[in-house]
C-alpha cells in the first residue's frame, strides 16, 4: 500500500513535469526562431536623449538678458554616491578598475570637489541626497509598474553634483580629479544672466522639476518636450512666465532594425520683454543711491509704463541681487528680514497708496457730482475740533477747492469727499483704475493688493479710503497704471511680454472730461507751482515741450515692524532653545542645530525698539505729457510715460520720493536725447 | 525499487550523483552573468556560490553525523522555535525590532546573523517536514476527517506568517508537501479530495482578498496569450469586472494595454530567454540576456533556469529536469528501504518538497504559473536556499543509512476490511 501510494505520488508529480517538457519544446523548438529574434531586438539600445538649449530672454531692443552658456558639470557615478560597498564593487568591475575603491578614496574625491568648487561639504551632501532620492524614486516606480524589483540605468550613471564650471575651473578640475575615475567633468550648459542686480527679481530663476511638475506638465504626452527627472524649469520671474516659450525640445537618437533615427534638439524660443535694459539699470542706480542715503529707508521700487500701450519699460526693486547667484546665496539673502533683498517690491509687495490715491478719488467725486470744481471745504488742520490726534491734515489750508486739494494734498477736503462718496463708490472708482486686480504682467509673484470690504464698512472707512489709507493697498505697478489711467482717461492692463498674443482691451474711464482736467491741473500745480507738494523738489532740464504732472504720497505704515523674533525650538530629546533671529531661514543659518528641532514657534520680540511709529512710505507718481495740451488726455508722442516711485519707510513723498522721481525722469530725458532712447 | 526502476542508492550516497551537475550548472551560470567577458577565472559571485555549496556539503555531513533520529527528537522544539522567529519578523511590520532586514519593497524575510542575512522561511520548510513527520509517525487518527485538523493547523500557522512577509510563493509550497505526506501515510483519499474541493470552491473569495499585483500575476498566466488579451480588449467590461476597488479604472485598463511593458515584462523576457535558447542553446556566456544585464531582473536567482535554458537550450533544460527527477525518485526509494515510520515520512516529505519547489520554479519561468519568488534548489544564487537544500538531502541520506530493525507491522499498511470491522 505504501509503495503503491508513492508510485501514485510520483505519477502526480510527473504530470506537471510533462507539461513543462512540452512547454519547453513549444518555446525552444517550435517558436525558438522567433524568440531568438525577439531577444536580439531587446538588445537594441534605449533611445539616447540630447538636451536642448533654453531660449534667451531679451529686452525690447534685443539686448540679451538670459541665455544658456557653455559650462561644465562635475558628475559622480551613482555607485559612489550611494556609498554601498556592493555597488562600489560592481562599479569597479564595470569600469574595469583594478581594485574596488575604498570608502576613504570616495571621501577624498568628495573633499576635492568641495575644495575645487568652493562648495561647502554640507551642500554637496544635500545634492547627493537629492540624487539618491531621485534614483530611488525612479527605481520604485519602474519596479512597481513591472511588479518585480528592476535594476535601472540611472544606478550606473554619473550624476551632476556641481554645475556651471567655467573654462578655467573645468581645466583645473579635470587635472585634480583625474585620480578618481568615478568622477567625471562633463560639458553642459549653464543659465547665465546679463543686466546685473537691476534685473534679478525680474528674470527669476530655475529649479529642478518636482514630481508634481511632471504630473502637471502641459506637454506631458510629447516624449521630446516633456519634463524628465532632473530637468530644470523656471519657477520665478520671467523664467516662470516664459517657461512654455523658453523650454524647447530635446533631441533623440534611436537605433532600430531599419537604421538609426535621429531627431535634432530644437532650441527654446526667445522671450522678448518690453523692458528697456539701460533705463532699467539707470533707474536702479538712482533708486539705490536714494535708499542708501536715507537711514530709515529699507528699500524701494520704481515702475515706468508707456501710457498708450501700457508696456512696462522699467520694473525695478531695490535691493536687488545678481541673478547669477547660487541657491545657497539666495538662501542667505532670504535671511535678511530688514532689507528683504528677495522681495520683488514692484509687483509682489503691497503698500498703502496714501495721497497718490487722491487723483482717482477726485475724478470719481467730480464725475458723480458729489463736489464741483468751484465748491470748497475749509481746512483748519483737523476734521473735528477737539480731536487733535486723528483725522488730521498736514497743513492749515483754509478754503480748499478741488484743484487745490490735489495741489496741496489736503486730507480734510478728501475726508469730506470720502464721507459723501461712501466706500462702495470709492472702491468702484479705484477698481476701474486697476486697484485690487491683476496688473497684466502675468508674473506668478504678482500680488493683487486690497480694497476695503464694501458690504459693511465701518464709520471711518470711507474717510480713510479717500486718502489711500486703511484697508487700501497697492503694488507700485498698480500705482503707475492708475496714473497712466488718469493721464489717458483709459484703463488698460500692462504688457510685459512684447509678443504677448493676449489682447489688452482699453476700457475708457467713466470720468467726465472736466473732472479729469481738474485732476490734471491739480497734479500740474503740485509739481510746477508754488504751494505744490512737489514744487521745488523736482528740477528738470532739457525737457523741451514736455511737462511733468504728479502727485506725492506719504503713506502711514501704522504700527512698527517686527524685524526680529524669538523662536522657541523644541528638540526630540525634550531640550528647549530660545533664540532671536529675523526669520526661520536666518535662524537655521545662525544656529544650524535648530534644523533638527521637532517644533519651532515664533513670538514677536516685544522689547525691540522698532515698536515705535515707523516713518511713512514715500511715494511719487506722475507722468510726462506735452506742455501745449497737458490738461487733455495723453495719446502718445515723445516720452509719454507714467511712473510710480516708492521709497519704503523713506518719509515724506515730496521731500524724499519726488527728487528721486525727478532724477529718474531726467535720466530718461537725457537717454532719449542722446540715443533716441525709449519711445 | 518502485516504478520498477532500480536506481543506484548506495546507502543514500546515490542522491549526490544528480546534485553535482545541477550545482555546477548553477555556479557556471552565475559566473557567466557576473563576468561574461571572462576577465577573471572566478568572479566573486561565483566564488561565493561555490563556498555556499561547500558550506552546504559540510552542513549535510554534520546532519549525517548527528543522524535524522536524533534531530527528530527536537523536531517540535525546532518547529516552534522557527514559528517564533517568523513571528518576530512579522512583528517588525508593526514595531521596529532589531536584526530584521527589510527589502526595498518592504518585504521582511531575513534575520541578520553577523554579516549574513538568513532567510527564516527556508529553515521553516525543514523543521516543518520534520515536525509533521514526527507528529504522524505513531498516530493513525489522520485516517479520520477530524484527525486532519491538527496537521492542517500546524501547516496554516507558518503559512500565514510567511504570507505576511509577504512571500506567497514559499507559503504555498507547504500545502502540497502536507498532502504528499498525508497521502503517503495513508490518509483517506476522499478526505483529501474533499479538502481540495473546498479550497477550489473558496478560491473566488480569495480573488477579492489579494493585492492588485497578485491579481495581475495570476492574470498574467492567461494574459501572455495574445488571443486572451485581444478578447479582453474587445470586451473591456470583462476586464473591468476583475478590477480591484482600490485601483483606478484608467490604470487598470493600462495594465491590460501595456501588459508586455508592465506586469508582463518579466514573463515576456523570461520566455524570450528560454525560447531563444533553441535546441542546443546560445552557448556558454552568450546571448542577449547575458550581454545586457537589465533585460531579465532576478536572472541569477529565481529566474536562473531561463539563463540555463538560454545558454544550453532544450538539452540543458532536459538535463536539469532529469537530475531533479532522479533526486525525487531516489528520495522516494529511500522511503521504501526503511521500516522506521518517522524515516519514511522524512524521506517522502523532503523528496516531495524538492519536487514541488522545482516544478513551481520551472512553471514560473516558462509562464505556466504566476510569478512567485521561489528559488530553484541547488542552482539559484543564495546561501539560505543552498544550505536548506543540502540539509534536506543530508536528512534523506541519513534515513537511508540508519535503518533500525523494527519488529511489528509494516508501517502505513492499513487493512481497510479490518478497520471497517473494528470501527
Amino acid at each position: 500500500m505504501f509503495e503503491r501510494r508513492l508510485k501514485i505520488l510520483l505519477i502526480v508529480l510527473s504530470v506537471p513535469a510533462a507539461a513543462i517538457v512540452l512547454r519547453l519544446v513549444q518555446l525552444q523548438v517550435l517558436e525558438g526562431e522567433s524568440y531568438a529574434a525577439a531577444g536580439k531586438r531587446m538588445l537594441a539600445r534605449p533611445p539616447q536623449y540630447f538636451p536642448c538649449l533654453r531660449g534667451e530672454i531679451h529686452d525690447h531692443e534685443g539686448r540679451r538678458l538670459a541665455y544658456d552658456a557653455p559650462a561644465w558639470d562635475i558628475c559622480v557615478r551613482y555607485e559612489a554616491l550611494s556609498g554601498d560597498s556592493e555597488s562600489l564593487r560592481l562599479m569597479a568591475r564595470r569600469m574595469r578598475l583594478t581594485a574596488t575603491p575604498a570608502r576613504e578614496q570616495i571621501d577624498a574625491g568628495w573633499q576635492s570637489i568641495a575644495r575645487l568648487t568652493e562648495t561647502p561639504i554640507e551642500e554637496l551632501d544635500d545634492q547627493a541626497e537629492v540624487i539618491r532620492r531621485r534614483v530611488r524614486r525612479i527605481k520604485q516606480i519602474v519596479s512597481n509598474r513591472r511588479g518585480i524589483e528592476t535594476p535601472i540605468e540611472e544606478e550606473e550613471r554619473a550624476h551632476a553634483v556641481v554645475s556651471g564650471l567655467d573654462q578655467n575651473q573645468q581645466a583645473v578640475a579635470r587635472v585634480e580629479l583625474a585620480g578618481y575615475p568615478w568622477i567625471e567633468v562633463v560639458g553642459a550648459h549653464a543659465r547665465r544672466y546679463d543686466g546685473g542686480e537691476s534685473v534679478g527679481h525680474l528674470l527669476g530663476y530655475l529649479n529642478e522639476v518636482s514630481a508634481a511638475d511632471l504630473e502637471a506638465d502641459p506637454r506631458r504626452d510629447d516624449d521630446l518636450a516633456r519634463y524628465r527627472d532632473g530637468d530644470r524649469r523656471g519657477i520665478a520671474g520671467i523664467e516662470a512666465l516664459g517657461e512654455q516659450i523658453l523650454r524647447g525640445r530635446r533631441g533623440r537618437r534611436t537605433e532600430r532594425d531599419t537604421g538609426v533615427e535621429s531627431i535634432d534638439p530644437v532650441e527654446g524660443g526667445t522671450f522678448r520683454l518690453t523692458i528697456d535694459l539701460p533705463l532699467q539699470q539707470a533707474v536702479y542706480e538712482r533708486l539705490a543711491a536714494a535708499v542708501k542715503g536715507i537711514e530709515s529707508a529699507t528699500g524701494g521700487s520704481a515702475v515706468i509704463l508707456d501710457v498708450p500701450s501700457r508696456q512696462v519699460l522699467a520694473l525695478v526693486s531695490y535691493p536687488g541681487y545678481d541673478p547669477n547667484v547660487t541657491h545657497a546665496e539666495r538662501v542667505r539673502l532670504d535671511a535678511d528680514s530688514k532689507y528683504r533683498p528677495l522681495a520683488f517690491r514692484a509687483v509682489a509687495e503691497t503698500y498703502p497708496p496714501g495721497s497718490i490715491a487722491k487723483p482717482i478719488v477726485l475724478a470719481g467725486a467730480l464725475t458723480s457730482g458729489i463736489v464741483t470744481e468751484g465748491s470748497s471745504f475749509t481746512c483748519s488742520g483737523q476734521l473735528f475740533s477737539g480731536v487733535a490726534d486723528r483725522w488730521r491734515c498736514l497743513g492749515h489750508h483754509g478754503d480748499v477747492s478741488a484743484v487745490a486739494a490735489i495741489q496741496r494734498s489736503c486730507n480734510i477736503y478728501f475726508y469730506h469727499v470720502g464721507q459723501a462718496m461712501g466706500v462702495p463708490n470709492l472702491a468702484s472708482w479705484m477698481t476701474h483704475a486697476g486697484f485690487d486686480r491683476p496688473s497684466g504682467t502675468g508674473l506668478i509673484e504678482e500680488a493683487r493688493g486690497m480694497l476695503p470690504r464694501t458690504d459693511e464698512p465701518g464709520p471711518g472707512d470711507a474717510r480713510n479710503t479717500a486718502i489711500g489709507q486703511g484697508n487700501v493697498a497697492v503694488t507700485p505697478i498698480q500705482a503707475a497704471n492708475m496714473i497712466a489711467t488718469i493721464a489717458s482717461g483709459v484703463y488698460r492692463p500692462v504688457t510685459l511680454w512684447a509678443d504677448d498674443p493676449q489682447p489688452r482691451p482699453a476700457v475708457p474711464l467713466t470720468a467726465s472730461r472736466d473732472a479729469l482736467r481738474a485732476v490734471r491741473l491739480g497734479m500740474y500745480r503740485a509739481a510746477n507751482e508754488e504751494h505744490g507738494t512737489a514744487y521745488n523738489h523736482i528740477h528738470l532740464t532739457n525737457t523741451g515741450d514736455l511737462v511733468l504732472l504728479g502727485k506725492t504720497g506719504s503713506a502711514e505704515t501704522g504700527q512698527g515692524r517686527v524685524v526680529e523674533w524669538i523662536f522657541d525650538c523644541r528638540y526630540a530629546d525634550g531640550s528647549l532653545d530660545e533664540l532671536v533671529a529675523a526669520n526661520k531661514t536666518d535662524l537655521f543659518l545662525r544656529y544650524p542645530r535648530t534644523r533638527r528641532a521637532v517644533e519651532i514657534k515664533a513670538r514677536s520680540y516685544q522689547e525691540f525698539p522698532t515698536r515705535e511709529m515707523d516713518p511713512t512710505h514715500a511715494w511719487f507718481a506722475g507722468y510726462l505729457t506735452p506742455q501745449s495740451r497737458y490738461l487733455e488726455s495723453s495719446s502718445g508722442g515723445r516720452l509719454n510715460v507714467a511712473f510710480a516711485v516708492l521709497i519704503e519707510f523713506g518719509g515724506r513723498g515730496g521731500a524724499v520720493a519726488a527728487p528721486v522721481a525727478g532724477e529718474i525722469v531726467q535720466a530718461m530725458i537725457d537717454m532719449q536725447a542722446h540715443a533716441g532712447g525709449p519711445q | 525499487m518502485i516504478l520498477g526502476l532500480r536506481l543506484p542508492t548506495w546507502h543514500g550516497w546515490g542522491l549526490l550523483l544528480p546534485i553535482i551537475p545541477v550545482c555546477a550548472l548553477g555556479i557556471l551560470t552565475i559566473e557567466a552573468i557576473a563576468d561574461p567577458a571572462g576577465t577573471k577565472w572566478l568572479s566573486s559571485e561565483a566564488f561565493r556560490q561555490l563556498s555556499y555549496v561547500l558550506l552546504g556539503t559540510g552542513g549535510m555531513l554534520v546532519v549525517l553525523a548527528l543522524g535524522y533520529h536524533r534531530i527528530g527528537h527536537f523536531a517540535p522544539l525546532m518547529f516552534w522555535g522557527c514559528v517564533g522567529l517568523l513571528f518576530y519578523i512579522a512583528l517588525d511590520r508593526y514595531v521596529d525590532v532589531p536584526l530584521v532586514e527589510v527589502s526595498s519593497y518592504g518585504a521582511r524575510r531575513w534575520i541578520r546573523l553577523g554579516p549574513v542575512p538568513f532567510q527564516i522561511s527556508e529553515l521553516m520548510k525543514i523543521t516543518y517536514v520534520l515536525a509533521i513527520a514526527s507528529y504522524l509517525r505513531w498516530r493513525r487518527n489522520y485516517r479520520t476527517f477530524r484527525g486532519l485538523v491538527v496537521p492542517f493547523a500546524l501547516t496554516l500557522l507558518p503559512m500565514a506568517l510567511i504570507k505576511i512577509q509577504p512571500d506567497l510563493g514559499t507559503a504555498l509550497l507547504f500545502l502540497p508537501v502536507l498532502f504528499a505526506m498525508l497521502f503517503a501515510a495513508g490518509a483517506k483519499v476522499r478526505h483529501l479530495l474533499t479538502i481540495v474541493l473546498m479550497a477550489v470552491l473558496a478560491m473566488p473569495l480569495f480573488w477579492f482578498k489579494i493585492e492588485t499585483y497578485q491579481r495581475l500575476r495570476i492574470s498574467g498566466v492567461f494574459l501572455q496569450s495574445e488571443w486572451v488579451r485581444h478578447q479582453f480588449e474587445t470586451h473591456p467590461h470583462w476586464w473591468d469586472r476583475l478590477r480591484p476597488a482600490s485601483e483606478k479604472a484608467a490604470d487598470w485598463r493600462r495594465e491590460l494595454q501595456d501588459w508586455e511593458q508592465l506586469k508582463g515584462y518579466q514573463l515576456v523576457h523570461s520566455k524570450t530567454a528560454v525560447g531563444g535558447g533553441g535546441i542546443t542553446g546560445q552557448g556558454y556566456a552568450q546571448g542577449p540576456f547575458i550581454e545586457n544585464d537589465k533585460l531579465l531582473p532576478e536572472r541569477h536567482n529565481d529566474f536562473i533556469f531561463a539563463m540555463i535554458a538560454s545558454q544550453w537550450g532544450l538539452l540543458g533544460g532536459l538535463l536539469v529536469m532529469a537530475c531533479y527527477a532522479v533526486m525525487v525518485i531516489i528520495g522516494m526509494d529511500v522511503a521504501t528501504l526503511t521500516r522506521d515510520p518517522f524515516g519514511r515520512l522524512v524521506a517522502v516529505g523532503f523528496s516531495s518538497l524538492l519536487g514541488v519547489q522545482t516544478l513551481t520554479n520551472l512553471c514560473v519561468t516558462i509562464g505556466l504559473g504566476p510569478v512567485t519568488g521561489v528559488t530553484l534548489p541547488f542552482v539559484s544564487a543564495g546561501g539560505s536556499s543552498l544550505l536548506a537544500s543540502f540539509t534536506c538531502i543530508g536528512l534523506v541520506i541519513s534515513v537511508a543509512q540508519h535503518r533500525p530493525v523494527i519488529f511489528g507491522n509494516e508501517p502505513f499498511y492499513f487493512d481497510e476490511e479490518v478497520e471497517k470491522y473494528q470501527g
